[in-house]
């Protein structure tokens, strides 16, 4: 619930500002590829995981794109340490080309876990590869022509031992735009 | 119409947010504040030991769900194996594992009110393996050598992991009282119910029933496991080696 807080202090004022942005004159420019680096947080069950995002975006349109998302987290849990490795793919849909960016995404792909414990000298360790399902949005920032910060929040879907998860993640890093 | 757009997108993430932020909550893995937390994992079947794991299982996996028994408290164990639970009352509790609705093994815990346990256990097809259980108190992890030197069982500390070597006073290979001169000044409650047993110098073909049942009262053993109590010198067995005995000299 804290992370759904510091979403929405990150979010509100800056939707609030996207309003103002557009009694300016927005930046535009065209879509163009982008390269997207940043922490990540997330939740396995249970754990709170910490690590790092990356993810790239082709245009295919004026607000589509096609995105490649990959990241690892690792944290610990109940006295074992606990990995999590995402790829994930699929669209992205941003409204607006101007200074601010909010984007809406869906994207699918495999989550591998793995658990490990120190046992008496020994490592027991397992490991599960899972079908994912990321749903969720963000907003850019544009500092200048190449370089924006962005905020992003996924609910992600894992199926794995009979179960679902429903897991919150959070990322905010850092984004390069590609070409012209 | 940009702003109403804008709008909508943030109603639709903040919603996305909050069913997030209460998703892999159980609902009945509480009874309020106060009492003992549980945090734990589940490793799999495919489970590999000092080696690194190049298997998969398939989503074919049994569902595991963990009850406290005798209360409502009730968790499925996550598609990453972890569970938890807060508000369990203190005392001894039993947390029952099952798998996709059948039973399949119980462990029992002793602790006291604010203690975390930790627990780590492994499910191999009907059957739970107790792979490392910790019980903390939050208030003195930061003075262990206290803790040891207060605890009935000399050098032990609560949740760690303890070696003791003792004659078994009365009980059987299910729940025993040892005698560990030299370590503790009253009998030790072993619970030897998750515990695999091991006949040191008896003859091979010794059967894991002929094994258990030769802890009895007078029988030398070497217990690996848990304290899961120093007030109460209580200790969940994960090994118990029986020494050879002298009836067997005799029979050499």
């Amino acid at each position: 619930m804290r992370q759904a807080l510091l979403v929405l202090v990150l979010f509100v004022p800056a939707v609030g500002s996207a309003g103002g942005a557009q009694r300016r004159p927005p930046a535009s420019a065209p879509a163009r590829p982008d390269v997207f680096l940043g922490y990540s947080n997330t939740k396995a069950g249970d754990a709170s995981l910490h690590g790092l995002g990356l993810s790239g975006s082709y245009p295919l349109g004026a607000a589509l794109s096609l995105v490649v998302d990959v990241s690892g987290h690792d944290g610990s849990f109940a006295g074992a340490d606990l990995g999590q490795l995402a790829l994930l793919a699929g669209a992205r849909w941003s409204p607006s080309s101007g200074r601010l960016r909010p984007f809406a995404e869906g994207l699918l792909g495999g989550v591998r876990t793995s658990v490990s414990v120190d046992v008496g000298g020994a490592t027991i360790s397992d490991a599960d590869s899972d079908w994912g399902l990321a749903l969720g949005g963000g907003l850019d920032y544009g500092l200048d022509a190449r370089w924006a910060l962005r905020a992003l929040v996924h609910v992600r879907l894992v199926h794995g031992e009979g179960a679902w998860d429903t897991d919150p993640r959070l990322a905010v890093g850092a984004v390069f735009r590609l070409g012209r | 119409m940009k702003r109403r757009m804008l709008v909508s997108w943030a109603t639709v993430v903040v919603a996305a947010v909050v069913a997030a932020g209460c998703g892999s909550e159980s609902p009945t893995g509480s009874s309020g504040a106060g009492g003992v937390a549980v945090q734990g994992v589940v490793l799999g079947g495919n489970a590999s030991v000092s080696a690194a794991d190049t298997q998969t299982s398939a989503s074919s996996a049994k569902k595991v769900t963990v009850k406290v028994e005798g209360t409502s408290l009730t968790v499925d164990v996550s598609a990453s194996g972890t569970f938890q639970f807060t508000g369990i009352p203190s005392g001894t509790f039993t947390l029952i594992f099952l798998a996709d609705g059948v039973e399949i093994g119980r462990v029992v815990v002793a602790a006291e009110d604010g203690f975390e346990v930790k627990i780590v256990v492994q499910v191999t097809g009907s059957t739970l393996v107790l792979v490392e259980i910790k019980v903390e108190d939050p208030d003195e992890t930061e003075d262990d050598d206290a803790e040891s030197s207060s605890c009935v069982v000399n050098g032990g500390k609560t949740g760690a992991g303890i070696e003791l070597e003792g004659q078994v006073a009365s009980g059987s290979s299910g729940s025993f009282n040892l005698t560990a001169t030299g370590r503790s000044s009253v009998p030790v409650v072993v619970d030897g119910s998750h515990a695999t047993f091991r006949c040191n110098g008896s003859p091979k073909n010794t059967s894991d029933a002929q094994c258990k049942a030769s802890v009895k009262t007078g029988a030398r053993v070497h217990v690996r496991g848990t304290l899961t109590s120093c007030t109460e010198a209580k200790v969940t067995a994960i090994e118990v080696k029986v020494q050879k005995s002298e009836d067997d000299d005799d029979d050499d």
